[in-house]
């Protein structure tokens, strides 16, 4: 009964604060605002609001909200005419992707990771509400595993990030906060992926992505293509028996640059002034060295059934020489014209973890290039 | 005398008959019934009990199917229509639909959270770097082609 007053009043009330600021941890120093002052009557903004949710955010979590505000802006400007040519283009003739047309994409995908306790689902959460907030009759949706996860999002928008004047949440089955400007945040499952296709959204956010199928996260995806939107994928490092590898593929092709539109924040546990690295430190000790890396400090190895178990590709591949391969005339130099070879394979017998087996190419020598002997590996 | 004879015989089987018949057999209970004696009322102040319950139901119903004069195929057919209602049952997003369901509408009933509390924004946004600008309003519909 109290709180069907409390909603009688907060509808009685022509203008509201609905407004969000975003400034810098310990400085204040103001980063981004959206919305407004919003006026019921006349459903439109009528100017600044006196009154924000202020949320102090460090290091990375700068750098995302720098990455969608630039984002935002692009948004509202509309894409150039010119650049919409050149992409059809592209499509028809069926051209590769270089790195001058993936910065003419702008941004289609924005992948959050580190380790727990960094702070990726509120931040997530808080760009997903923003652009509901700024944008009247917008649809967002996070999007989770199984619908158990819906909890935690739950919690942090009606918690954290939204008062309660800001919306109606009407929980199961919609679970969905609707906004008093007509904007919606969806909380949904990506447990089944079909269940995805259906509905369009600006932005789409997922949370736990570690743990949802590749298949989902298309199929969301594609929700975002008529509003010009992107999507937000928040995870730590998949480990083994996790579902969604394909974050960690995604996050190393961004890394290698090799997936245009698409922009990779790592949020460092250790600069979240929420989280008490006394805490984590703990934690060290009742862990595996892989763990530690991946779940506490965040970083994207290869899973841990794998030999070599610290390989990080964003860090140890480059992409190879422009020498000029010479295998082939490498080995029969050295091996005679017997076989036909292809490769250089070398093994590593160990006892332990596993035996190593690596496939290599020869190089031509810039000191030498005349000498078939002389090769780099 | 034919008739005295006639008069016995009918009295003979008026009061010979009820011996001749076997005791009445107990009417079969319906199918509620029996589920109702073996399992006991539906529960319905918890949902994750009452679909357990439901599938203990099925497994009823499946014995009797078993034990039914069906040809075999008719008994496979209704035996895999039960096991796709008994796996529907155990799918985890309608279980926790369920539970959520009951849970919504406790929480209807409690007092609601605060939730966040604004702050005054008086202070202005002119940075050293410049002007950090307010972003609202709707994107312009431009067609893209």
């Amino acid at each position: 009964m109290r709180s069907q007053l409390d909603a009688a009043v907060r509808h009685d009330e022509r203008y509201l604060d609905l407004q969000i600021k975003f400034v810098r941890y310990k400085s204040g120093t103001p980063i981004a605002r959206y919305g407004g002052r919003w006026d019921r009557r006349a459903k439109a903004f009528v100017g600044d609001a006196s009154r924000s949710m202020v949320f102090e955010i460090h290091g990375a979590q700068v750098e995302a909200i720098l990455l969608f505000d630039k984002w935002l802006d692009e948004h509202y400007r509309g894409p150039d005419p010119e650049v919409l040519a050149r992409v059809r283009e592209i499509i028809e003739q069926n051209l590769a992707f270089d790195a001058e047309l993936g910065a003419l994409l702008g941004m289609s995908e924005l992948f959050l990771t580190g380790g727990r306790r960094s702070g990726k689902t509120f931040l997530m959460e808080a760009i997903l509400c923003s652009y509901a907030v700024a944008v009247p009759g917008a649809i967002v949706w996070t999007v989770v595993p199984p619908e158990k996860f819906l909890e935690e999002p739950r919690k942090v928008i009606a918690d954290d990030i939204m008062p309660t004047a800001w919306y109606e949440y009407n929980g199961s089955p919609e679970f969905t906060f609707y906004l008093v400007n007509g904007s919606q945040h969806v909380l949904l499952s990506g447990h089944k992926p079909t269940s995805l296709k259906k509905g369009k959204a600006a932005l789409v956010g997922l949370n736990e992505a570690q743990q949802i199928r590749a298949e989902s996260y298309r199929n969301a995806r594609g929700a975002t293509v008529d509003a010009g939107g992107f999507s937000i994928v928040a995870a730590n490092p998949p480990v083994a028996g996790d579902i969604g590898t394909w974050v960690l593929e995604a996050a190393t092709q961004i890394e290698m640059n090799d997936r245009p539109a698409a922009e990779h924040v790592f949020v460092d546990p250790l600069l979240n002034p929420h989280a008490d690295p006394r805490k984590l430190l703990a934690l060290k000790s009742s862990m595996t060295l892989h763990d530690w890396e991946t779940q506490v400090r965040g970083r994207m190895l290869q899973l841990p059934d794998r030999v070599l178990y610290t390989w990080d590709r964003g860090v140890n591949e480059r992409p190879a020489p422009d020498f000029g391969r010479i295998t082939r005339e490498f080995l029969t130099a050295w091996e005679g014209d017997r076989a036909r070879w292809d490769k250089l394979i070398v093994i590593d017998v160990q006892r332990f973890p596993w035996v190593a087996v690596g496939i290599f190419d020869i190089y031509r020598d810039p000191r030498a290039p005349a000498d078939p002997k002389s090769g780099l590996l | 005398m034919a008739k005295r004879t006639s008069t016995r015989r009918s009295a003979a089987r008026r009061s010979r008959a009820p011996a001749k018949r076997s005791p009445p057999a107990p009417a079969k209970r319906s199918l509620r019934e029996r589920i109702q004696q073996q399992l006991g009322d539906t529960p319905i102040d918890d949902s994750l009990a009452a679909a357990t319950w439901m599938q203990r139901a099925l497994a009823v119903v499946a014995s009797d199917v078993v034990d039914s004069e069906l040809d075999d195929d008719k008994k496979r057919s209704e035996i895999l229509k039960i096991a796709d209602r008994m796996a529907k049952l155990r799918d985890i997003d309608r279980l926790h639909q369920a539970e959520q369901t009951l849970r919504g509408a406790r929480a209807q009933q409690e007092e609601a959270r605060p939730g966040p509390q604004m702050t005054d924004d008086a202070t202005s946004l002119d940075t050293a770097a410049g002007e950090v600008p307010t972003r609202r309003g709707r994107p312009p519909r431009r067609a893209l082609s």
